[in-house]
């Protein structure tokens, strides 16, 4: 875990640098991180999906094969904004953004609809920008979706098994939806979440000139005020 | 598995265990409720009630362990730094070792940079407090000279690096704290914007963060050459300009050596050192600040940093850099020197050289065996170790600067004769590079930064291959009992790992 620790932080570190020079934007900056970070995140997708798919056994198919795959690496790309988001607000501690955005991920994690069924309105407002929501309601469909299950004979109540298909566990979950959209909101959200870190890392760089803005709209108290532009 | 017997079970536990909310009449011995009893949760979760406690105690145990074990991998685990390959050897004969070439032929306009009764306060904000300010740098009128290196000593907390970061225009507040200037900033003699100001001065920050570790010397300075300057410039201009700062620089013979960072050695303090100088000189800025080129590196490569900085000044640019603490013959190189107290006050401002007969008019001399700018420094410093010594220093201080306040004559300061034509100064802020051709620079640099450090790679995709295999032989094949609709449940949740990855990778 470490030496993860050295990619963004050192290449923002650069960027802060030659921005404060006039070098470049921060979009230019963000464009060529999320350009090379896709290789690395579509790798470890693939094979992520290879072994979901076939190895674990969500559905052995290639349409589940892909299904996996976008899933993991949506996600994957929403946890490196959320990073870049955390490592912005606390540009100094590298140790304090981790433990915020991984608390922050249990969170969502939990709530994500199969540990914790029902939930407060606040936390189920917020659920609806939470990826893991997204992720689990058409990864969890799609794997089980036709499948059958079986239990012993001591489990079975009236002859037969209390849970006897996919839909049925679906329903137990609350999950019996359309995947699709929720994997297109994935997908946006994906997006989103990379502009929002976007705007958030514009927004730190250029907290000053609004601050100048400020003092112009509250007069300055000073006779001569060299603003920080 | 504790937890859970806990919460199904309890400790004395009924034959049935207890009843949760049963939709048809609740009554535990009613087949129709079987579902809804904690004995038949807790049996389709595979638990048995006897690892209340065992459960317990083995996680307790395994918290020991764990602490033990990281703290004898601790001790053995010996820290090593690889050093990294050299690419190839440059020619270092060719260049001699590392002593910057002078060109007296190449001359920049003179550009005199003064201030104005130039004063810095921050501000810190507190949510239940009101608003705190203190000033960190009192009204000052110097003048920094062309073709000159004018120092700025202090002992820490004096204001140095804020003055610094002020004349670059390059004070940012944080969250809670800002940052206001007041007087005015000219140069040759002509109140300057913060346009002005950018175009012409280069900063060069203490630390060495800004390089990439795997690039090469060489390669570091033709992409910054590349984003830096103009786009009225061809490109074989520019690599040729990056060309001529190596040899200018001294860096001929590590030229194709990697930077190298924290875990990978590289090229040496100086040499790191004079490659950011370098970056920053790659604009040709008129002047140039420098925050403490000198400190952290031995002496002979900070002369090395010092004979650049020489070098520069004989072009006609005017040098200002920082010093906390030097070697006496380091203080001869020095020109002109500006003496901050703590809290910004000045002590002394003019020529270095005379700073000595100076303080030494005040009845202050320098022994024979003391280092010239640890004795100034001293002088300016209040001792806070001892009560009885914090008294006499805070005087003699005080004393210090009534004297420079009473006897502060013209001839030092903001009058300085201004031979140069005003019109050399002009709002030369040239237009940025088109997006795409920085973006491709950006791109093609870090890609070859990545490439070359295997363990961003492995960092990048391990985690989350490594994660989906351990999952792959916890989980897998699911099967389709009823046991496996829990377990199959929970595999969808190992999606949390790859974006715990993700996390730790962007951080």
């Amino acid at each position: 875990m470490l030496q993860n620790v050295a990619v963004y932080p050192t290449e923002r570190d650069i960027f802060y640098r030659e921005f404060s020079d006039n070098c470049y934007s921060v979009s230019t900056f963000l464009a060529s991180y999320t350009l090379l970070e896709l290789p690395f995140n579509l790798l470890s997708s693939l094979i992520f999906g290879v072994l979901a798919a076939f190895a674990i056994n969500l559905q052995r198919s290639a349409f589940m094969f892909a299904i996996a795959t976008i899933n993991c690496f949506c996600i994957v790309s929403c946890g490196e904004s959320l990073g870049i988001v955390f490592c912005t607000l606390f540009d100094e501690h590298v140790g304090l953004s981790m433990h915020a955005s991984s608390a922050l991920f249990s969170v969502g994690a939990t709530m994500a609809g199969i540990v914790t069924l029902k939930l407060p309105p606040v936390l189920h407002a917020t659920n609806y920008i939470s990826p893991f929501k997204y992720l689990v309601a058409n990864v969890a469909v799609y794997s089980l979706r036709g499948r059958v299950f079986t239990c012993a004979s001591e489990q079975e109540i009236d002859g037969r098994c209390p849970v006897s298909s996919g839909e049925d566990v679906l329903r137990l979950y609350n999950l019996d939806v359309d995947p699709r959209w929720n994997l297109v909101v994935l997908a946006v959200l994906a997006v989103f979440y990379r502009a929002v870190a976007m705007a958030v890392v514009k927004v730190s760089r250029i907290k000053w000139k609004w601050r100048l803005g400020n003092e112009i709209l509250w007069g300055s108290r000073k006779s001569r005020t060299l603003g920080m532009v | 598995m504790t937890l859970t017997l806990n919460e199904f079970v309890g400790s004395a536990a009924s034959p049935t265990g207890g009843l949760w909310p049963c939709p048809v009449p609740n009554d535990p011995m009613n087949p129709e409720c079987k579902l809804y009893t904690s004995s038949y949760i807790i049996q389709t979760l595979g638990f048995s009630p006897a690892w209340l406690l065992r459960g317990l105690g083995i996680s307790f145990c395994f918290a020991f362990v764990f602490l033990a074990l990281s703290g004898i991998i601790l001790a053995i685990l010996p820290e090593d730094i690889s050093v990294s390959r050299i690419k190839n050897t440059g020619d270092s004969s060719r260049y001699g070792y590392g002593n910057p070439i002078r060109r007296a032929t190449r001359k920049v306009p003179r550009m005199v940079l003064g201030l104005q009764d130039h004063a810095l306060e921050v501000k810190s904000r507190h949510f239940f407090h009101k608003t705190l300010s203190k000033i960190i740098l009192r009204p000052v009128s110097v003048s920094f000279d062309p073709g000159k290196i004018n120092v700025i000593m202090g002992p820490s907390g004096s204001g140095k690096t804020s003055l610094l970061r002020s004349l670059s225009r390059k004070l940012r507040g944080g969250f809670s704290t800002s940052y206001e200037t007041l007087g005015a900033i000219t140069l040759n003699g002509v109140p300057a914007s913060t346009g002005m100001l950018k175009s012409i001065i280069s900063f060069v920050p203490q630390d060495d963060d800004g390089l990439m570790p795997a690039l090469t010397v060489r390669e570091t300075l033709r992409y910054a050459a590349g984003i830096r300057l103009p786009p009225s410039m061809s490109k074989e201009e520019k690599v040729q300009r990056a060309e001529d700062l190596i040899i200018q620089m001294g860096l001929g013979h590590c030229a194709d050596h990697f930077v190298g960072g924290k875990s990978k050695k590289g090229i040496s303090g100086g040499e790191k050192r004079r490659v950011s100088i370098a970056i920053q000189i790659l604009a040709d800025p008129l002047v140039l600040l420098l925050d403490e080129p000198t400190s952290g590196l031995d002496v002979w490569t900070a002369s090395s940093v010092l004979d650049v900085l020489r070098a520069l000044a004989d072009e006609g640019r005017t040098i200002i850099m920082t010093a906390h603490q030097c070697r006496s013959d380091a203080f001869e190189a020095f020109d002109k020197l500006l003496l901050l107290t703590r809290g910004g006050s000045i002590a002394y401002s003019g020529e270095a050289q005379k700073v000595l007969p100076y303080f030494g008019s005040l009845g202050f001399t320098c022994g024979l065996h003391t280092n010239l700018a640890d004795f100034v420094l001293d002088l300016i410093t209040v001792d806070l170790q001892r009560r009885d010594k914090e008294d006499l220093s805070r005087s003699r201080v005080e004393n210090l600067l009534n004297v420079w306040e009473n006897g502060k004559n013209c001839s030092m300061v903001a009058c300085t004769p201004v031979g140069e034509n005003h019109s050399a100064v002009q709002d030369i802020q040239h237009a940025p590079n088109p997006f795409l051709d920085t973006f491709t620079l950006v791109l093609k640099r870090s890609a070859l930064n990545i490439s070359r450090n295997p363990e961003t790679i492995i960092a990048r995709t391990s985690n989350v291959i490594g994660m989906t295999i351990v999952f792959s032989l916890f989980f897998s094949p699911l099967q389709s009992d009823a046991e496996a609709v829990q377990t199959r449940m929970v595999s969808h949740n190992q999606y949390l790992p790859p974006i715990i990855r993700s996390l730790t990778s962007a951080t």
